[in-house]
């Protein structure tokens, strides 16, 4: 009894010997997925900062990593028979030991017997072969944690020393990459918007990768715009527009009425001198007045131009059709009638009554006109018909102005004409857009379930119950030998 | 405690000597020899399954003869009733010239009975097997006549000529404690097979163990020890095959109609132990059951259509589940 008594020690201290290695290697495990959990606290430290992580937040992270590793220690502890169980699986001793623990109590012949021959097993055993220090996955979570930690200090000190720890990295990386810097190049100084300009006028022709629309000014500040000049005039002053400025009253007609110096004019003889002197009608001179607006309009809204587009030249026929809406606000039955005049001559002009006022024939607000010089697109307009239309209504205008017509005459039908003139110009450019407009559709049907619907006929079929049982698994005896061998042949029958 | 050391090692020892005298006629087929003496130890019976002329009926009859045991052979026919079998009461006369009726014993009355091709004979005739394989007894009449320890019944069957046979029914086959599947011998077997039994001499059969060292043996065995986690680990394979358990295996529940009734684990359990004491061990290891669970568990799952249809058999499923069964690593 002595004998067994020692034995059971031997056999107690060799598992224990593997139990406490076994307990180690669990410890290590742990010890390093709470050193990787402690280290999460200094890696977001180093990424918010004090102002947003403070202290307790760190003392919390520690907390947790030890926490986390003596439950899970705690939680993962063998006993002796579990550890022998693992001896004899993984030293393959055939569950010797394993059954010597487990019945350790037990005095039979037989228990003891066999407990003597798994003491003398176990004492031999190579413990470090079952329970070996292997690099475990939470040590490489540690390493990645330390890592993680050291790059993210590393960056930290590099952007920031000495390391204060108040800010935030994405704050210091925002700093160094200059945002700042950035953002004060978005708004350059005064003397430089000059350079600016000049570059933002010449590079899209010297761009050898294709026309690209070059990047539009606010229209305060692009005087050469309007005109296709190429920035060499002085820089203008913020916040006025380029037809505000004095040196371009030159250039463009002054429209009636409605010069922006307040210079009224006087009579409709004036006007036509003027016109005379620019090389502009008075209608030219509203058109190029409303083209002026709406080119400084759409440069302020950053739309490119569409230089000697039919959207450009709709548009303008609209906005002139509209002007004399407003100026003939009572008279619409004009514009009805207008309209049906326009609808009856199929989109003919007409020919000027003599007034010389209907002068539309430059057809080009004084705006585009003066985009013409920078684009080489609008040596088109003067192969456009309304430009010859035009040309026939001035000559016929200045006929007027000689046969001492008087100007109460013309002026009757002056606004009915060009209402008419204005929808037969509008049709016109319909039927040419619409004749003009080439290209190809493209439908994509995405790919869906179809089901065809077919009308369903009742039938009347009726099921009935006759009583019997199908079950799918039983095969009944005298056809389970037909059905093996059926089977058998399909197995064996070659594959073609 | 050193009567039962000299014991083990005797045991085993004693084993060893038989599966050597075995091995004198019996070339190759170790395992069906090393089944057939676990079933005998365990008390059980044996089922073999393989074709014609791989010497079933040779190695009961050496395994008698090295035993010292009553050997008795039985074909197994359609029209074999069962007072063939189990024996049956004839008329005699005796010295006074009064005539009685007297139970003859069947050829059941033997500590070996090869039951050849016991799928040929009707379910009634193989249905009298029941209560000695189970019991180990025959009743006959209103006389029930005990049978002798040990008692093992070898039944063979052909697993290819299906036409006219009488599968087992289920609650036979569960009786069997292995099911062992005969194959054919290796070249190098073959020409051995084919020296010892053409030569002018055949190799006579010594017996090395009497039945009441064969009855000792069969008691040591049941001393074995069996750890929690090796019972538990027959306990999980046996669920493991048995569909409508949660802890079925996922084969299971799609081939296997009938998983393994408890049988299947004592019969995993009661090999091991002679297993164990085979190969000189006094406790019963995963490796054992895992040896025996094909022999034991084989014959008592009832695979579906499904199966039959994909060509799955009982080896491959069990072999999956057994793969499956957890145990500590």
């Amino acid at each position: 009894m002595n004998v067994d008594t020692w034995d059971r020690g031997r056999l107690t201290a060799a598992v224990g010997l593997a139990r406490r290695r076994f307990l180690a290697n669990q410890a290590l495990r742990e010890a390093a997925l709470g050193t990787a959990i402690v280290l999460l606290g200094p890696a977001l430290l180093l990424v918010l900062g004090r102002d947003i992580l403070a202290g307790p937040w760190l003392a919390m992270f520690g907390l947790a990593g030890l926490g986390t590793a003596a439950w899970r220690w705690w939680r993962g502890r063998l006993d002796l028979y579990r550890v022998s169980q693992i001896l004899d699986a993984r030293l393959s001793t055939q569950d010797q030991i394993s059954t010597a623990i487990c019945f350790l109590g037990h005095s039979s012949p037989v228990a003891v017997e066999q407990r003597r021959a798994s003491t003398e097993l176990a004492e031999r055993l190579a413990v470090e072969a079952a329970f070996p220090f292997t690099l475990h996955r939470s040590m490489q979570l540690l390493a990645a944690a330390f890592l993680l930690a050291s790059v993210l200090g590393v960056l930290r000190y590099v952007l920031e020393k000495p390391l204060e720890m108040r800010q935030s990295l994405p704050g210091l990386i925002a700093r160094a990459m200059g945002v700042d810097q950035a953002q004060a190049k978005d708004q350059p100084a005064p003397k430089d918007r000059a350079g600016q300009r000049q570059q933002a006028n010449v590079l899209p022709y010297q761009d050898k990768q294709g026309w690209q629309p070059a990047p539009l000014e606010p229209a305060d500040e692009s005087p050469a715009d309007g005109n296709g000049a190429e920035g060499q005039g002085p820089a203008p002053e913020p916040g006025r527009s380029g037809a505000d400025r004095p040196d371009k009253e030159g250039e463009f007609g002054a429209p009636v009425g409605s010069s922006p110096e307040g210079d009224p004019i006087q009579s409709y003889e004036d006007m036509l001198e003027r016109d005379a002197q620019s090389g502009l009608s008075m209608a030219d001179g509203k058109q190029g007045n409303n083209g002026q607006q709406e080119a400084s309009q759409r440069e302020k809204s950053g739309i490119p131009e569409e230089p000697n587009s039919l959207l450009s030249k709709l548009r303008e026929a609209m906005n002139q059709m509209m002007s004399k809406l407003q100026q003939k606000a009572p008279g619409s039955g004009n514009l009805q009638q207008a309209a049906a005049g326009s609808k009856g001559n199929g989109g003919e002009q007409q020919p000027g009554e003599g007034d010389g006022q209907t002068g539309a024939g430059q057809g080009q607000p004084s705006g585009q006109e003066s985009q013409g010089e920078g684009t080489p697109g609008n040596s088109q307009d003067s192969s456009d018909p309304s430009n010859s239309g035009g040309t026939t209504k001035n000559s016929g205008s200045q006929g007027a102005r000689g046969s001492g017509a008087g100007s109460q005459d013309g002026d009757k039908r002056m606004r009915e004409n060009e209402q008419q003139e204005a929808f037969g110009k509008l049709s016109e450019l319909y039927g040419r857009r619409a004749s003009g407009m080439t290209g190809e559709i493209t439908i994509e049907a995405l790919p869906g379930k179809q089901t065809l619907r077919t009308p369903q006929v009742q039938k009347g079929a009726l099921h009935r119950d006759i009583g019997g049982e199908i079950s799918r698994d039983e095969i009944p005896l005298a056809f389970q030998p037909y059905v093996k061998e059926y089977f058998t042949k399909l197995r064996q029958a070659p594959k073609k | 405690m050193a009567s039962e050391s000299g014991n083990l090692s005797h045991n085993s020892g004693q084993i060893e000597l038989v599966r050597q005298e075995v091995g004198k006629l019996i070339v190759g087929q170790q395992e069906v020899v090393e089944g057939v003496l676990i079933a005998l130890l365990a008390g059980g019976h044996v089922l073999l399954e393989g074709v014609p002329g791989l010497g079933k009926t040779t190695l009961l009859k050496t395994l008698g003869r090295a035993l010292a045991l009553k050997c008795s052979r039985i074909q197994f026919t359609p029209d074999l009733m069962p007072a063939d079998i189990v024996g049956s009461m004839v008329m005699e006369t005796d010295d006074r010239g009064l005539k009685n009726l007297r139970f003859q014993p069947g050829p059941i009355f033997a500590h070996l009975v090869l039951a050849d091709e016991i799928n040929r004979a009707t379910p009634k005739t193989q249905s009298a097997l029941l209560e000695a394989m189970q019991e180990r007894t025959v009743t006959s009449g209103t006389a029930t006549h005990e049978l002798e320890e040990p008692f093992l019944v070898m039944a063979t069957q052909n697993p290819l000529e299906m036409e006219g046979t009488y599968p087992l029914p289920e609650a036979q086959l569960d009786r069997f404690l292995m099911k062992i599947l005969m194959t054919y011998p290796s070249r190098a077997e073959l020409d051995t097979i084919l020296d010892r039994t053409l030569a002018a001499e055949q190799p006579k059969i010594q017996k090395v163990v009497d039945r009441d060292r064969v009855l000792e043996v069969c008691r040591a065995t049941r001393q074995a020890l069996v750890a929690p986690h090796v019972r538990d680990f027959a306990t999980s394979l046996i669920l493991s095959t048995q569909p409508e358990q949660a802890t079925a295996h996922p084969l299971a529940r799609r081939y296997i109609r009938y998983g393994s009734s408890p049988r299947g684990a004592q019969a995993m359990i009661q090999g091991g132990r002679v297993m164990a004491i085979m190969r000189g061990r006094w406790n019963v290891s995963l490796e054992d059951l895992r040896a025996l669970a094909l022999p034991c568990l084989r014959h008592r799952i009832i695979l579906n259509f499904d199966a039959h249809a994909e060509g799955k058999t009982a080896d491959a499923i069990l072999a999956e589940i057994l793969e499956a069964v957890p145990v500590a690593k």
